[in-house]
């Protein structure tokens, strides 16, 4: 990946705009369905942190494995789920991708586009990503995995089992840290001894690399050669995106510990704009447009769609 | 489910006698051979051959990259493993002793048991954790437990308990080929014990098929693992007193084949279970509510249980045999249940 | 003046009826005294004083129903009882006690200009260093015992301030403790005036979480608390044993939370007793008061139509087994024959059960009397004899009042065989006929008896008659059918004589000529099924007496013995399998078991003269 702008780059800043748009209209069309239905699962906003998660999965091809992290839908779209399946998982409904299992946001998949899914406890998807990575290994199939997780989950043991043994064998895997700075009610700074995520990747023998998470290209750009050196067979990278938690932990959640100056509605370094920059406005509303319209469509369909069936809980439990 | 019990999967074959080491040692070689997907890792597996060396030989025949090493990170082995299921190939992992599926909990538990589920049906997990299990000779309180019951508390998981040679390769290879999770619970014990086994590459005993050691018409005793042989031995002390006990062998816990222990039952009308796993709340239990929700008016006396200690094994040899259920032990309870 | 408050007596419990009021008007109560008795759908309980002094209302009269929270009764605290006796006190006669705080009134939210500044705060009394106002029983909400073995408790959040209005039973904190997290409610309305003690405090059951008064004003600051100024006697109010106390030596406080019943369940490791756990498990059997059987033989029962209650159980603890079942099925219904014999005479033989008297057959009857569905079936109708009629009242009386139960062992009687051998040989020098084995046993029984006195006797609830001798009643099969003969002062006799006693009774039963007395007043039984092959031997117990002693066929059988030199083997030897059927109303299985060792032991040693 080269940084050179030319067409296909300016082809892959407005999709990369498309998409962080897209999520953008979502996550404030699923903001507003919270704040007046409510709904059964907790709703863990990812506003804001959309550029850096479009940026990166914009990196990958289409048969890389995906795990994402549990702060919106931002991963999954832009590998290429559709928004009803993403919708429908979110408030329960047969035409969710879990066909209602999965339920809130943790879960969603699409085996298809090789997203992979979540573990409700937060860091398993290091050890599995690393697994799957290995899988890719032994079978030589060029797949690269990219595992998504907070700063948060950084504390995880998981990490530290599955860094080293990633490293040691060399395995194609990218961890993309989300730092947002909160693991819930705990301040990243009172719970690291250092200041950045990425210092911890030396210890394991990988690149630890900084990149603002409000600059989408940027993520991309960083994520674009973690792969290529992954698939080339040298091993795992850890990219760290330094970002923002807009809200709380969850929608709702009113924050009592947060201390930083956070409104929740405005969002310093904002990715949509800064992608938008860059593209003149009549196509920019364009393409607002018609992501507001697919955003409303796709989550009236999903509100339309029945709620699952009982006879689901007996199913897909054993093969 | 059948009611018949199956010995063998195939007829014919010629059977010869091999250790119950051996026995895992071949199916894990044939299956390899067999399907190039399924591949190994675990600690001290690959150089050394394991520490009970049940993988002697195979990382030399089917290289680093199929047989692997692992640093001590069960997490890893297991979540790994889940994933790199995901991704199209079939892990057969060991963790050094079962009890570590404890320091791998979430992995097995949860990612093992449920990710299928939790994604609504879209990944199939097979994945064979293989679980050397059970008393073994000073071993101590955190490497000698029988931890059976607690992964069939689990929805997800299937069991396995095999207590032969010819059952411990026909169950591996069965699990190697099962699309769904298998926790495989090898008797430690009963790695040195020789016995007659198929030669055949498609010996593959299936899940939910219990065998009947030996055939009885006063008494069914339910045992698995190590506790099948002192059961039998029980019974040849029992016969001449007057006690012709059935000694059946679930083989898999996950699925049960309750069915053959209910048939039995309903000859006998007595049932013991014996399991070396802790008395309160072992598979004991379940089989005994599941038997007398299905055959009450059949029993002549209450279901007994002949168990391992409610305590933590101790590490000296001897207080370890006693916390868990001897030879005269079966006998002596099966002897009072004759009173009832 | 405080209040008791009907306290939460369990999750799920809103409200109790009062049983029994245990303090009256004027009675003295002490912290942790019981006052009254309030029954539950849960529990009932004492409900204990949570405030010392005098009780001065019952607020409930019993059968009425108290919701949780509400006060139960007034009692009069040291200081209100200060007041009326110190009548010179100026504010005493105005309002001695009900104004003080507790009642449940409308007054609950607070005057707002009666707190935050004390225009008129008594100067009499020292703001800041005077004494803890605090232990003021009124106005204190004490601890209260949240468990049976709980001490204490640690304060987690306070859900009321200072200053806040605090209804009756109105959560005003959090307490911890190492059994359960709960809220405490007040015990007194008013306004809280002061936190005893912070967040993260531990604090002793019964001693003060808080003090709510009226204004919210502490007590000795407040001069407008209604109760007299005189309420001065601060530092000496410690001494008197009011809810505050906290000397370790008060009786615990307060039965604010439930009390569970009984003790909880600990853990025992241990071993597990296979033998004792059977034990255990057989001694349920007679302690049921029903016909117990194992499941297999109750669905066996059931589909044979025969009635368990009528069994004798031969399982272990004299449970109903399948074969127990099976036999009762097989026996006709109407078996033996003929004649008559004095009602209370009759004992039976084998393990019988027929069925008797109003529901002969135990089966639906046909209008033709017929059992319903065997119409077709060819039959001869034999009339019974009175003596059938007779036995069969008897046996299902006898089944309906006594707890049966058999013990049963195994005698050698290799010994015996040889002693018997050289008595009737000797005998037969004389020109005297042989002895069964029958006046041997008998022999040995009696002496068995003489100290086992309980089995000779009569079982009549209140008492146990001991008869004062042994007689013998000997169950014998006549042509006529079964006949109990007596044999009056058995424990007299030797064997001889007990041997041609019977030979004579039953001589004189054959022959038609027995007399009345010789089927009264039998104390014990001994029925010998044997004599027609049968291999065990219970039976049912001929009343009123409480034990029978079955005799079944000597076996030869396979037996381990001691050799001289310590070695065992196996040998051939006659095993007699004594069976002593008894009433467990009158006596346990062990008693019984050891009378009915002590005759096998008789029977395995004793030589040619014991018998004498």
């Amino acid at each position: 990946m080269t940084n050179d702008p030319g067409p296909d780059r300016e082809q892959l800043e407005r999709e990369v705009y498309r998409k962080v748009v897209t999520i953008r209209f979502a996550e404030l069309r699923i903001r507003d369905h919270v704040e007046k239905e409510g709904f059964g699962g907790f709703w863990h906003p990812g506003i804001g942190q959309e550029g850096l998660q479009v940026g990166a999965v914009s990196a990958m091809q289409d048969d890389d494995y995906l795990y994402y992290a549990h702060r919106g839908l931002g991963y999954a779209f832009a590998k290429g789920m559709p928004l009803e399946p993403l919708f429908g998982d979110l408030l329960g409904r047969a035409s969710g991708s879990t066909r209602g299992k999965g339920g809130g946001t943790v879960h969603f998949a699409d085996a298809s586009r090789h997203v992979l899914g979540q573990g409700g406890t937060l860091g398993s998807s290091f050890v599995m990503g690393a697994g799957t990575a290995a899988a890719s290994q032994l079978l030589g199939d060029g797949r690269v995995t990219v595992v998504f997780f907070g700063d948060g989950a950084s504390g995880r043991g998981t990490w530290h089992e599955a860094a080293l043994q990633a490293s040691v064998w060399k395995l194609p895997v990218v961890w993309i840290c989300e730092n947002n700075g909160w693991a819930l009610s705990a301040r990243f700074t009172e719970q690291s001894p250092t200041e950045h995520v990425a210092d911890r990747a030396p210890a394991y023998g990988m690149p630890g690399v900084i990149v603002d998470g409000q600059d989408a290209m940027a993520v991309h750009d960083a994520t674009a050669e973690a792969i290529d050196r992954a698939r080339r067979g040298e091993g795992p990278t850890l990219i760290e995106a330094k970002t923002l938690r807009i809200r709380g932990h969850y929608e709702g959640d009113r924050q009592p510990y947060r201390d930083d100056p956070v409104l929740g509605d405005e969002i310093p370094n904002d990715p949509v704009h800064r992608l938008g920059e860059s593209i003149p406005d009549d196509v920019r509303r364009g393409i607002d447009a018609e992501a507001r319209t697919q955003v409303e469509q796709a989550f009236d369909a999903a509100l339309a769609a029945p709620r699952a069936d009982r006879s689901v809980i007996f199913e897909d439990v054993w093969a | 489910m059948t009611t018949t019990p199956v010995t063998t999967g195939t007829t014919g074959a010629t059977d010869r006698v091999i250790g119950y080491s051996r026995a895992i040692n071949e199916a894990l070689a044939e299956e390899m051979r067999r399907d190039e997907r399924v591949w190994m890792m675990g600690q001290d597996i690959g150089r050394l051959g394991g520490v009970f060396g049940l993988t002697r030989g195979l990382q030399e025949e089917f290289g680093p990259m199929r047989v692997r090493d692992t640093a001590i990170n069960e997490t890893f082995i297991v979540g790994g493993a889940a994933g790199a299921a995901l991704a199209g190939t079939i892990p057969v992992v060991e963790l050094q002793f079962a009890d570590f599926l404890f320091t791998a909990a979430d992995e097995i538990f949860h990612k093992l048991a449920k990710w299928r589920y939790m994604h609504g049906g879209q990944f199939t997990l097979p994945v064979v954790v293989r679980l050397p299990s059970g008393v073994v000779g000073g071993a101590g309180a955190e490497h000698s437990q029988s931890l059976e019951t607690i992964a069939m508390h689990v929805p997800g998981l299937k069991v396995a308990v095999p207590a032969t040679p010819s059952d411990a390769k026909g169950l591996l290879k069965a699990a190697i080929r099962d699309p769904d999770p298998v926790l495989f619970f090898e008797h430690k014990g009963l790695y040195r014990v020789k016995g007659p086994v198929p030669e055949s590459d498609e010996h593959v005993v299936p899940f939910g098929s219990a065998r009947v050691a030996r055939a009885g018409n006063d008494l069914t005793v339910v045992a698995t693992g190590l506790m099948v042989d002192r059961a039998l031995a029980a019974a040849e002390q029992l016969a001449p007193q007057g006690i012709d006990v059935e000694v059946i062998d679930p083989r898999t816990l996950v699925p049960l084949d309750i069915d053959t222990i209910v048939a039995s039952v309903e000859r006998t009308h007595r049932l013991m279970v014996v399991h070396e796993a802790s008395r309160t709340a072992g598979f004991g239990a379940e089989i005994a509510t599941q038997v007398q929700e299905r055959a009450f008016f059949s029993l002549d006396a209450p279901v007994w249980r002949v168990c391992g200690t409610d305590t933590p094994l101790p590490q000296d040899p001897e207080l370890e045999q006693a916390c868990i259920p001897s030879t005269d032990e079966i006998v002596a309870a099966a002897r009072a249940l004759a009173a009832i | 003046m405080a209040h008791v408050l009907m306290p939460r007596l369990g999750v799920s419990v809103t409200e109790g009826t009062v049983s029994a009021w245990l303090k009256q008007v004027g009675d003295p109560v002490e912290v942790g005294e019981p006052i009254c008795e309030v029954a539950t759908d849960k529990v009932d309980t004492e409900i204990e004083s949570t405030v010392a002094g005098v009780l001065t209302e019952q607020l409930y009269a019993v059968d009425e129903v108290v919701e949780v929270g509400a006060p139960l009764a007034t009692v009069a605290t040291a200081d209100d009882a200060a007041a009326p006796a110190a009548p010179a006190a100026p504010a005493a006669p105005a309002a001695p006690a009900p104004p003080a705080a507790p009642e449940p009134t409308p007054s609950i939210v607070p005057d707002p200009a009666s707190y935050g500044d004390e225009p008129d705060a008594a100067p009499a009394a020292p703001p800041a260093d005077a004494a803890p106002p605090a232990d003021d029983g009124r106005y204190a909400v004490v601890m209260p015992r949240l468990g049976v073995s709980v001490t204490e408790g640690t304060v987690s959040t306070w859900l009321k301030q200072v200053g806040d209005p605090v209804e009756l039973g109105e959560p005003i904190c959090e307490v911890a403790t190492d059994k359960v997290d709960t809220e405490i409610e007040s015990t007194v309305a008013g306004v809280l005036a002061e936190q005893r003690h912070a967040e993260g405090d531990v604090v002793l059951v019964g001693e003060p979480l808080a003090l709510v008064t009226p204004d919210g004003a502490l007590p000795s600051a407040s001069a407008a608390a209604p109760p007299p100024p005189v309420a001065q006697p601060a530092p000496t109010s410690t001494a008197v044993p009011v809810a505050a106390a906290p000397a370790p030596s008060a009786p615990p406080a307060v039965p604010a939370g439930p009390t569970v019943p009984g003790a909880p369940a600990e853990l025992r490791p241990g071993p597990f007793d296979h033998t004792a756990a059977v034990e255990r498990l057989l001694a349920t059997v007679a302690r049921a008061g029903r016909p117990v059987a194992a499941p297999s033989a109750r669905r066996l029962a059931a589909d044979l139509g025969v009635d368990l209650a009528g069994l004798t159980g031969t399982g272990g603890g004299g449970h109903v087994t399948r074969a127990d079942v099976q036999r009762a099925a097989e026996r006709p219904p109407a078996a033996a024959a003929a004649p008559a014999a004095p009602a209370a005479s009759v004992a039976p033989p084998a393990p019988a059960a027929a069925p008797a008297a109003p529901e002969p057959t135990g089966h639906p009857m046909g209008s033709d009397g017929l059992p319903l569905g065997y119409e077709d079936v060819p039959y001869d109708a034999v009339p019974t004899s009175r003596i059938r009629r007779v036995t069969a009242e008897h046996m299902t009386r006898s089944r309906r009042t006594a707890a049966h139960m058999t013990t049963e062992v195994d005698v050698d009687l290799g010994l015996l065989t040889d002693v018997r051998a050289r008595l009737n040989a000797h005998r037969a020098t004389q020109g005297r006929g042989k002895l069964s084995f029958l006046p041997f046993v008998a022999r040995a029984t009696c002496a068995a008896l003489l100290e086992h006195p309980d089995l000779n006797a009569t079982f009549e609830t209140e008492r146990l008659l001991r008869w004062g001798e042994i007689n013998l009643g000997i169950a014998v099969d006549t042509p006529r059918g079964l006949m109990v003969p007596v044999l009056r002062g058995a424990e007299r006799m030797t064997v001889e004589t007990l041997g041609e006693g019977i030979t004579d009774l039953a001589a004189r039963l054959r022959d038609g000529k027995p007399g009345p007395d010789d089927f009264r007043a039998g104390t014990f039984t001994i029925s010998n099924p044997g004599s027609v092959g049968a291999v065990s031997a219970p039976a049912i117990i001929n009343q009123p007496q409480v034990a029978i002693l079955g005799m079944p066929t000597i076996q030869r059988r396979p037996w381990v013995v001691r050799l001289a030199d310590g070695q065992e083997t196996i040998a051939i030897r006659p095993i007699l399998r004594l069976a002593l059927t008894f009433d467990h109303r009158a006596l346990d299985g062990a008693d019984a078991t050891r009378c009915l060792v002590d005759i096998g032991r008789r029977l395995e040693t004793w030589d040619v003269d014991d018998y004498r």
